[in-house]
């Protein structure tokens, strides 16, 4: 066995504070050590190329570089051992920059002192790292997309317009989502149905993709370029492939304008048989079995009146749920969000005092499709004054301590529209922080001000509150006087689906404090999850405008893409394994590994290397140490502890 | 070794911290990158999870030599790897207990949750556990150690 | 009041039948020694052999460990392995310990056939000897014990004892709160109605000492360890194929030296190891030649499983090892 040590200087952010010299020397002692030496800088070429030609030269078997943390440049020091011809694996770094230069400027003896620790316990698990070989599998040309808003009809057209096979699953009855509710979008104000339908449409018609509307993912298995999926397909009550849309089963719906339309957040009523919106894709109607009458009492009438109107014969009430399984290679994560229930905070009077709105049901309100085909109205008349309230469930100790980002604009936006469609009327706006970042977005909100708008400035902690006054809501807001308005807006809060945790259940991915998935890395991986091959579009990873959602989405898209166009991917080696003469087979790692990639077979634990993802879980539970991780052993672990404590090696 | 005329004027603790590489150790760094100083006693040991912390490790730790022992993860919620924190939360908590039990100063063992942006807490965590371990002096209880 | 002979015939019959049927392989029990007034274990083969099952008081091993070393006994080459179930006659203790076993898949349900007992308490024979020091010794091995409600009578041949049975009793039964047992194919006795108690008072005034005065008392009782491990090899929870203390190869965890902290490394791993899994049998405090409390450190972690995570082993097949599950709740009240 041979060693090599190189002390990187980091220009002057190591050896300013570590003597460099010293430690590359020090090093010199420690068992195996072959070669040590120093330099300016390890990661550029020259400093590259000195330890390729060590390697070469005196034919090293285990590296061992000292420099900044490994979660900079560990990649990069693996290629270059791997490039001399040496296992990518059998390389170790010392983090003697972040942990120790940077950390103890004032403390030049002890840090040098600790550098030489860090440099011994790297050595003594380096003397102990093997060769792991990296495995290939082959990628099934084929990718899912959970959720069909706007994000996840983005991702699904870049994919399939790449070439692949993509199945989009959404979980209503149409794709379109949040935004096909809008009325219109910030700060361009163009119609949110004419630039999201024609997409719609696309998805639809595209070659490549599958749609599976009103369907939900109950089971994910496998692991990157090999996931089997298991879907529902809920029963809708109507063939698909019979039905065109006509809309003469809702007509005849005994429940016709009876049942409420959650598309317009409950303003407006629809059929037990409806589809969600007109422009609605796939455009097929759907039983609501919670309201059909023949579903829930098996009787309506002589004959459901629906059967008799459909002329294509396509109403089924027998049908049943479908199970189907799917094949892909990746999986992007596109559930979208829900919106905050004011009601959590009485102090609002939402859900008690009709005047009181959320910014959604304004949006339906102002629509032209919406149920008063876009006249602003409360109580049956045309408001003169009213009250936005922002953040609300948004940047609050108690609550979402997050700043939703889309509230400040489309605030800015409803303000503009109700000054548009009532000429005259008093808007007020409060807000504690007018965040107005977005590209056009100052703009707009300086031109809403000029148009007459007030903004009213509040401090979060601020107390406010709205009360009943007859046909008319009082706003006490601390430090304002109080406004009497006709209509209260709110602007709420984005937040994670109400039902995320069956989803993250399905999908085994993390969710942060927010409650949103968990991204890799906030800045540089914002689309990848820790499981390897699914990744992240639009808001299920955290609130965002329109903009943001697509370019995500895109991005995305752009990622699950790559491994189907490379057609096999390389899985980490660093897995757990077990020792079969030391395991009793008690079972305990299999309960514990949060990824079941752990069976038992034949009374012995046995690992899927696809499935495991190499944190150890395992090996830390196991009493006898027969279920090791590879690249961080117990022996490893033990080596490291016993030389950063011992005075000699 | 030899001396370079830093001569140590006191006695110096020695901490081994087991940190999580998604969270803790990524939070480490920031303290660095931020160049937020704290004692030199700590020695990171990388692993990529904390649920992969035997509390074996632990003890093993004390019994050569270890004068405090930390062991840091991600928060409640945020596991890279879904759950590690909390089965690594029931194990070295249920441990902590036994060293109460056995008399072992329980109080050399800290368990902290750092975030990768918590470079601040992280430098917090270290040098108040630093201070707690000075004042308590060298750990022989399992080492036989005279310190 | 338990009636020794009458269980004691109610478990030869049982066992005669399923020797006699071939539905078991062989059934382990207990049988009287032969100087004294203990129990050992017995392997019995034969119908005719039945007669010799012994039940009484002083029935003390767990008779598991036996069936754990039956089913991990590995069938020689080209041998057809005989996979019938084997008999057991086992306390409501030790048949929790057969709960643990299933739960981890060391012993199936359908290799092992269970005569549960009901146990009102075991005799401790270090106690029974000092009751009987007036007992002529060659009188000892042919004493009777009878259940005696609070006390328990000791017929010889001679004026008979009566000994409160709080002198006797082994220390776990005690504090037992389980005196019936919990898996079995046959109940042998009958149900015995619990009393609630606290069941953690015996380690109360350890817990209400401080640090120092803890570690003073384990100082004590650990420098005594000579590390025969005695406690380990009769424990059946400890069914490892190789014990992490007896690896020395790539690496050891221990090294196989006797001094104060390698007994504590020991005996704190051994703890770990079993919490949320030992059910108190009392197999190591009664093997330790030392006199070592071992009991008192599982008892601790039972406790604190108990308070911490609501884990209660050796109840039911179903539950989830304690380290192989977690809740978002639990506490962490020391973490930074």
């Amino acid at each position: 066995m041979k060693i090599g040590v190189y002390v990187c200087e980091c220009g002057t952010n190591i050896s300013g504070t570590v003597d460099v010299a010293d430690v590359a020397e020090y090093a010199k002692s420690l068992p195996n050590v072959a070669v040590s030496k120093y330099y300016k800088y390890m990661c550029s070429d020259p400093g590259q190329l000195l330890i390729k030609d060590d390697i070469k030269e005196l034919g090293l078997t285990h590296v061992v570089v000292a420099s900044c943390s490994p979660r900079m440049h560990e990649p990069t020091f693996r290629t270059v051992v791997e490039e001399a011809g040496m296992n990518a694996y059998c390389f170790e770094m010392a983090n003697i920059r972040e942990h120790c230069s940077w950390a103890h400027m004032h403390e030049k003896f002890k840090a040098t002192e600790k550098a030489k620790d860090l440099v011994k316990m790297s050595v003594a698990k380096a003397a102990l790292l093997e060769p792991l070989e990296k495995k290939q599998v082959p990628v099934t040309p084929a990718a899912l997309v959970i959720g069909g808003g706007i994000a996840g009809i983005q991702t699904a057209l870049e994919i399939a317009e790449s070439g692949f096979k993509t199945y989009l699953v959404e979980s209503t009855p149409s794709i379109g989502g949040r935004m096909a509710q809008l009325d219109k979008t910030f700060p361009t104000m163009d119609c949110s149905a004419c630039i999201l339908t024609p997409k719609m449409v696309d998805v639809a018609r595209h070659p490549n993709i599958e749609l599976l509307t009103y369907s939900e993912v109950t089971g994910i298995d496998g692991y990157i370029g090999n996931f089997t999926v298991t879907v529902k397909k809920k029963a809708r009550y109507v063939d698909i492939e019979k039905c065109v849309g006509c809309g003469l089963c809702a007509e005849a719906c005994r429940l016709k304008d009876r049942v409420d339309d959650e598309f317009n957040e409950n303003l407006g009523k629809r059929s037990a048989i409806y589809v969600p919106f007109p422009q609605a894709v796939p455009l097929k109607y759907t039983i609501d079995p919670e309201k059909c009458i023949f579903l829930k009492t098996g009787k309506c009438g002589d004959s459901p009146p629906c059967v008799g109107a459909c002329a294509a014969d396509a109403i089924n009430h027998q049908q049943e749920d479908e199970i189907i399984e799917l094949d892909v290679g990746t999986i992007v994560v596109a559930t979208g969000f829900d919106l905050y229930d004011p009601s959590q905070k009485p102090e609002y009077g939402y859900g008690k005092i009709k005047n009181v709105i959320t910014g959604m049901e304004f949006e339906r309100l102002v629509s032209a499709s919406g149920p008063t085909e876009g006249h602003i109205e409360i109580n049956g008349k045309e408001p003169e004054k009213v009250v936005f309230i922002q953040c609300v469930g948004s940047r609050d100790k108690e609550g979402n301590e997050y700043c939703s980002r889309v509230c400040c604009m489309y605030t800015a936006k409803h303000a503009h529209l109700v000054r548009d469609k009532i000429p005259g009327a008093e808007v007020i706006v409060y807000n504690t922080d007018v965040r107005a970042y977005g590209k056009g977005f100052e703009e707009f909100y300086v031109r809403v001000m000029d148009e007459g708008v007030k903004y009213l400035r509040r401090e979060l902690d601020d107390q406010i509150e709205v009360v009943e006054n007859g046909d008319k809501a009082i706003v006490k807001a601390e430090g304002h006087p109080d406004i009497e308005a006709d209509l209260v807006v709110l602007a709420t809060a984005i937040e994670q689906k109400k039902d995320i945790a069956d989803i993250s259940k399905v999908l085994k991915i993390s969710r942060g404090a927010d409650n949103f998935f968990l991204e890799i890395h906030p800045k540089l991986r914002p689309m990848d999850t820790a499981t390897s091959g699914i990744f992240l579009g639009g808001c299920c990873q955290g609130p965002k405008d329109i903009p943001d959602t697509v370019a995500q989405a895109s991005g995305a898209a752009a990622k699950a893409t790559i491994p189907l166009a490379q057609g096999k991917i390389d899985l980490d080696p660093q897995t757990s394994f077990v020792i079969e003469n030391n395991c009793a087979g008690c079972g305990l790692c299999v309960e514990a590994c949060p990824y079941s990639a752990i069976e038992l077979m034949d009374g012995k634990a046995e690992v899927n290397e696809a499935l495991c993802r190499g944190c150890g879980l395992c090996s830390a539970t196991c009493r006898s140490g027969a279920i090791q991780l590879k690249g961080l052993t117990d022996h490893q672990l033990i080596s490291m502890i016993k030389s950063s404590l011992s005075e000699v090696f | 070794m030899e001396d370079e005329g830093g001569a140590k004027e006191s006695w110096e603790p020695k901490i081994i911290g087991f940190f999580c590489n998604w969270c803790s150790y990524a939070g480490a760094d920031l303290a660095g990158t931020s160049r937020i100083q704290y004692p030199t006693t700590i020695r990171i040991i990388k692993v990529m999870c904390s649920g992969r912390v035997n509390p074996q490790f632990v003890l093993k730790a004390f019994q050569e030599g270890a004068d405090g022992v930390l062991v840091s993860g991600c928060h409640p919620g945020d596991c890279h790897y879904i759950e590690g924190n909390y089965h690594a939360r029931r194990k070295l908590t249920l441990m902590e207990d036994l060293l109460e039990f056995t008399g072992v100063d329980p109080s050399r063992f800290q368990m902290s949750w750092v975030s990768a942006s918590e470079g601040q807490k992280f430098a917090e965590v270290v040098t108040e556990f630093t201070e707690r371990i000075k004042k308590l002096g060298p750990q022989t209880k399992l080492s036989g150690g005279e310190g | 009041m338990t009636d020794y002979k009458a269980l004691e015939k109610q478990i030869q019959d049982q066992a005669r039948q399923w020797l006699e049927s071939g539905e078991v392989k062989y059934v382990i029990g207990f049988e009287k020694g032969d100087n004294s007034p203990v129990c050992r274990p017995v392997f019995i083969y034969k119908p005719e052999d039945a007669g010799k099952l012994a039940w009484g008081p002083l029935c003390n091993n767990n008779l598991t460990k036996y069936l754990v070393e039956e089913v991990q006994i590995k069938p020689k080459k080209g041998e057809e392995p005989d996979l019938r179930p084997v008999g057991i006659v086992v306390k409501p203790c030790d048949s929790k310990t057969i709960v643990e076993l299933m739960k981890e898949n060391i012993v199936p349900r359908e290799r092992v056939k269970i005569i549960g007992v009901i146990s009102e308490g075991t005799i401790n024979p270090k106690a029974l000897d000092k009751a009987l020091k007036d007992v002529p010794l060659d009188k000892i091995a042919g004493i009777q014990i009878l259940d005696g409600g609070d006390n328990f009578t000791i017929k010889y041949d001679g004026e008979p004892l009566s000994v409160p049975k709080d002198e006797l009793l082994n220390g776990k039964c005690k504090v037992c709160v389980v005196h019936n047992p919990v898996v079995y194919d046959i109940f042998v006795g009958d149900k015995v109605t619990q009393i609630d108690k606290d069941e953690f008072e015996d380690i109360a005034d350890l817990e209400a000492m401080s640090d120092e005065e803890r570690y003073e008392y384990w100082k004590e009782q650990l420098s005594k360890c000579i590390r025969c491990y005695a406690c380990r090899d009769t424990c059946p929870l400890c069914y490892c194929e190789e014990c992490v203390f007896d690896r020395t190869k790539p690496y050891n965890w221990n090294e196989k030296t006797v001094d104060l902290p390698e007994n504590f490394f020991y005996h704190m791993v051994r703890a770990m190891h079993l919490a949320g899994r030992c059910v108190d049998c009392g197999g190591c405090e009664r093997v330790c030649p030392m006199d070592i409390p071992i009991r008192k450190l599982n008892r601790f972690l039972l406790k604190r499983a108990k308070e911490r995570f609501k884990v209660v082993p050796g109840i039911n097949v179903e539950d989830k090892a304690m380290f192989g599950d977690y809740d978002i709740d639990d506490p962490g009240e020391g973490i930074k």
